[in-house]
């Protein structure tokens, strides 16, 4: 039978190092899955999750028990996620480049008949990579968090480690950035 | 309203777009090589980190607290006692009155 989070976080703190491969084995998949949301190219994934593990391992005496192990992690997980993107931000240029032809055709499709337009082709997936990437580190958090991953206002809150008024106020200026960004992308002119 | 639809269109989109879970081979072994790599933590290192953080509250806390003070504007009715020679003082404003003659102590009067 295999062992509980608890048990082998135990063991772990006993001396036995090893084992924390055996925490790794467990969460590995799900931090690559909440990685590859924040980050742009693979390698940048892989050394966000390392980076992650590594805070948790530092940190495990931390871990009092009182809430489930995988929570734990995944706060750990969205703020690494979240510093990672603030140092890209940083180091960044945010170049508008010019629209591609299917691009523009799927946003006239959007314009004549927004039901219609598709929701799984190239061209829309490009179109919201290339908005994310415009915004605000603390926006695209809040975005991908609450609307994309529908997850609630007060679950946000204790994965952010931020108030639950300030969850909504950071959601309701997210959602205006990205009008925004759109607009200055210039989709306004095909709607 | 139509950046709003698009916008809500678009989410829509990164909704519905699948995120792959899948895990480089052997990246365990990765992350346990770079354990192993990493320097061993000094107690003293944690000390000092804390002890830092400690200064830059209260020096934010300080300024706060002095600016809040500059800031405020003199009050009139404030008490007088702090004035360290209050004696002086109240002399001093009765002998400014007009018509006023202070007395004068025993040892002075002819």
């Amino acid at each position: 039978m295999e062992s509980s989070d608890a048990e082998v976080i135990a063991a772990i703190r006993a001396g036995d190092a090893a084992l924390f491969e055996e925490l790794v084995r467990r969460y590995q998949s799900r931090l690559f899955a909440t990685a590859r949301r924040y980050a742009r190219r693979e390698v940048e994934v892989e050394d966000i999750v390392q980076q992650i593990l590594i805070r948790v391992f530092q940190n495990l005496d931390s871990w009092r028990g009182d809430a489930p192990f995988e929570h734990w992690i995944m706060r750990i997980a969205v703020r690494v996620c979240y510093d990672a993107l603030r140092a890209h931000q940083r180091n960044r240029e945010q170049p508008i480049t010019e629209l591609s032809t299917e691009e523009s055709d799927w946003l006239e499709n959007h314009a004549t008949i927004p039901e219609n337009s598709s929701i799984d082709s190239d061209a829309a997936r490009s179109l919201v990579t290339r908005a994310f990437e415009q915004l605000a580190p603390a926006s695209r958090l809040i975005l991908t968090l609450l609307e994309i991953e529908d997850r609630p206002v007060k679950e946000i809150a204790e994965l952010t480690g931020w108030s639950v008024p300030l969850v909504k106020v950071r959601a309701f200026r997210a959602r205006a950035e990205m009008r925004r960004v759109l607009s200055r992308m210039g989709l306004e002119k095909y709607l | 309203m139509k950046l709003e639809g698009l916008r809500q269109k678009l989410i829509q989109v990164a909704r519905h777009q699948p995120v792959s879970d899948c895990v480089p081979y052997a990246f365990e072994q990765r992350v346990l090589h770079a354990l192993r790599a990493l320097p061993p933590r000094d107690p003293a290192l944690a000390w000092v980190a804390g002890l830092w953080r400690a200064a830059l509250c209260s020096l934010a806390i300080a300024t706060v607290a002095g600016g809040i003070h500059l800031t405020q504007p003199d009050d009139p009715t404030a008490p007088v006692e702090a004035v360290a020679d209050s004696d002086l003082l109240e002399v001093a404003t009765l002998g400014d009155l007009p018509g006023f003659e202070a007395p004068l102590p025993d040892t002075l009067r002819p």
